[in-house]
């Protein structure tokens, strides 16, 4: 046999998921800081923040550009290749609404109503604490198509599951912070404005990852 | 001049053993070393070792002097050009083998030197003296023994994903079963060393005695071998049943390289074996003895590939197969051997490295492996079927070029 047989097997496109998972959660948890930053109005060290978030979507979309520069047709995954490509999709974009929120909030300095503060915080939590289940998920993942053991995949569901639960969560939250907006923001439109889209950005990131966790569930089916 | 010949065919036979032993031994080693069962010194020491004494002591002894009777023997005559054409057809092979290993393609050694013969056949005999039924088995090998070994690795994976790798009590079902794969390995070695290698016809063992001899010696040491893997292993789970895999891997590549020397230390020395009892009788027979010096001889060129080369490549492999567990890895060596095992008792000239592409294929059509690049699947099929042609237009080549130097 010459050696070029072994040409047949590819690099493993799973590390490079496991990377940009990486990137994901690293971004969530400076994105919680930044917003933080804003709501104390510490402008510096916001821009610092939302800067190197930007840096990290920056590398997260390098990783996903390179994964699908390396998978063209002819190249058999252990899953198909169609829900992988889908689940890094919308793996990229939960960083890229990250990004989009905190670009939208540098674009004007606004005032967040005092009794708003604690709830947007909390969507902010949630949005964090369903990126947080990111890696867990492609970890498990990625033991599970090396092992194909049951208990992997168990848990692999259960990430998912609590993943799901948190993004219902977030979303319940999101609710009650829009008419919250209308509320409490009635003489100022610009504020409104400003501040129902950022709660939409926020509430992106959960549906994404929400997108991101059904792809897998897809992924792991028997 | 047959002197001139004889020297220079002992130099193309060595460099072709080194070829052999430099690119082949990656074939029983390399998925044990990518999926951790061995280091990549025991490679070298299990692989060097045991080719060596499997071409010298297990190698045939009696050989056609054309491979596979490719050509028909009757019509060469003329002792003068039959050496040289032996000559030509050991220089062609080494040199396509040369090629498509810095190409880094997959060919086979023994089609190499089959094609290479052919050409030989073509320029003194013309086309009426190929035998060209036997030419169409190796056209059929190509496909039967990548397809074949590729259903048994895919069977074989899905078996063990189903039956045991999906269970939530693995490792007690890979216990359950250890006495079927421990017995089925044993079995699989014990049946190619009585039919595919030299050994058993020289035993005397007919394909029924020698099924009955392996069915026994499988039933054994299924049994002692749950015995060991009890009191051996003590990891549980998905770690023990891959120590499981990874002891029977051991095996499967030890048997790989022994057969490898004694199967393919022919495709070196068969020609070279002609070539000399040319020298010495100074006549032509169809079934030349091959003397035990040139099977050591050959033996060593091979363990000299292992030692030189075959360690960069075992290397390359090994690194490059992260992916490959003990478990895919033993689905793979399993479609490789009972391919190569059961395609080369029905009469065809199947190709190990074949098989072997075939076997990861399969093991990745059962969704085994990380990432399976179909595209080179086929860039190494097409360099199967320009090997016969081009080795023996080489081969041609050669001829007329030794025969305006020598002649």
């Amino acid at each position: 046999m010459r050696f070029g047989l072994f040409n047949l097997f590819r690099e493993s496109p799973f590390t490079k998921l496991q990377e940009h998972a990486e990137q994901v959660l690293a971004g969530g948890a400076l994105f919680r800081t930044a917003i933080q930053c804003y709501l104390e109005s510490d402008c510096v060290r916001f821009e610092e923040l939302h800067l190197k978030v930007s840096a990290l979507e920056s590398e997260a979309d390098r990783i996903k550009q390179n994964v699908r520069a390396h998978l063209p047709k002819g190249v058999l995954l252990p899953v198909d290749k169609f829900q992988f490509l889908w689940y890094l999709r919308e793996a990229d974009k939960v960083m890229d609404s990250m990004q989009d929120a905190l670009h939208w909030l540098s674009y004007k300095t606004t005032k967040v109503p005092e009794p708003m503060i604690d709830d947007l915080l909390l969507m902010v939590d949630k949005a964090v604490e369903v990126i947080d289940q990111f890696q867990p998920m492609v970890e498990g993942a990625i033991r599970y198509f090396r092992s194909f053991s049951a208990k992997e995949r168990d848990k692999v569901k259960q990430v998912i599951r609590d993943l799901r639960q948190k993004e219902f969560e977030s979303d319940q939250i999101e609710r009650k912070l829009k008419s919250d907006v209308f509320t409490l923001t009635v003489a100022d439109p610009a504020t409104t404005f400003h501040l129902i889209r950022l709660i939409e950005y926020i509430g992106e990131i959960s549906n994404h990852a929400e997108n991101a966790g059904d792809m897998m569930r897809a992924m792991i089916a028997r | 001049m047959t002197l001139t010949i004889l020297i220079l065919g002992i130099a193309a036979g060595i460099y072709m053993a080194w070829n052999i032993g430099a690119n082949d031994v990656a074939n029983g080693m390399a998925s044990a070393v990518g999926a951790k069962a061995i280091t990549l010194r025991q490679a070298v020491y299990i692989a060097g070792i045991l080719d060596f004494v499997g071409a010298t002591f297990i190698g045939s002894h009696v050989t056609s002097a054309i491979r596979n009777n490719i050509v028909d023997p009757s019509v060469l005559s003329d002792p003068g050009t039959v050496a040289l054409g032996l000559l030509a057809t050991l220089l062609a092979a080494g040199f396509w083998v040369f090629f498509a290993t810095w190409r880094q393609l997959p060919v086979s050694t023994t089609h190499s030197v089959v094609g290479a013969m052919i050409g030989f056949g073509l320029i003194t005999g013309g086309v009426s003296v190929i035998q060209w039924p036997k030419v169409l088995l190796i056209v059929l090998s190509w496909i039967i023994s990548p397809f074949f070994a590729s259903l048994l690795a895919f069977l074989m994976f899905q078996f063990l994903r189903n039956r045991i790798l999906s269970k939530p009590d693995m490792f007690v079902k890979a216990l359950k079963w250890s006495p079927f794969f421990v017995g089925l390995t044993f079995f699989i070695i014990v049946l190619s060393f009585l039919l595919k290698t030299p050994l058993g016809s020289r035993l005397g063992i007919d394909v029924g005695t020698g099924t009955l001899i392996s069915l026994g010696v499988a039933v054994g040491m299924g049994g002692i071998g749950r015995r060991i893997i009890q009191r051996t292993i003590f990891q549980r789970g998905e770690e023990g049943v891959e120590q499981i895999f990874r002891r029977l891997q051991v095996l499967t590549s030890c048997y790989v390289a022994l057969a490898h020397g004694a199967n393919d230390v022919a495709n070196a020395m068969g020609p070279l074996a002609g070539i000399y009892i040319i020298y010495v009788t100074h006549a032509v027979s169809p079934e030349v003895p091959v003397p035990s010096f040139l099977l050591a001889l050959g033996g060593v060129g091979i363990a000299l590939g292992v030692v030189t080369w075959g360690y960069r490549v075992i290397e390359t492999v090994g690194t490059k197969i992260t992916t490959l567990t003990n478990t895919r890895g033993f689905s793979v060596d399993f479609g490789t051997a009972t391919c190569v095992l059961i395609a080369s008792k029905l009469g065809m000239p199947v190709s190990t490295t074949h098989a072997a592409v075939g076997a990861v294929v399969g093991v990745g059509l059962a969704r085994g492996m990380d990432a399976v690049d179909f595209r080179v699947v086929w860039k190494i099929c097409l360099y199967w079927v320009i090997t016969l042609p081009v080795a023996s237009l080489t081969c041609m080549i050669f001829y007329k070029l030794l025969e305006a130097f020598l002649a």
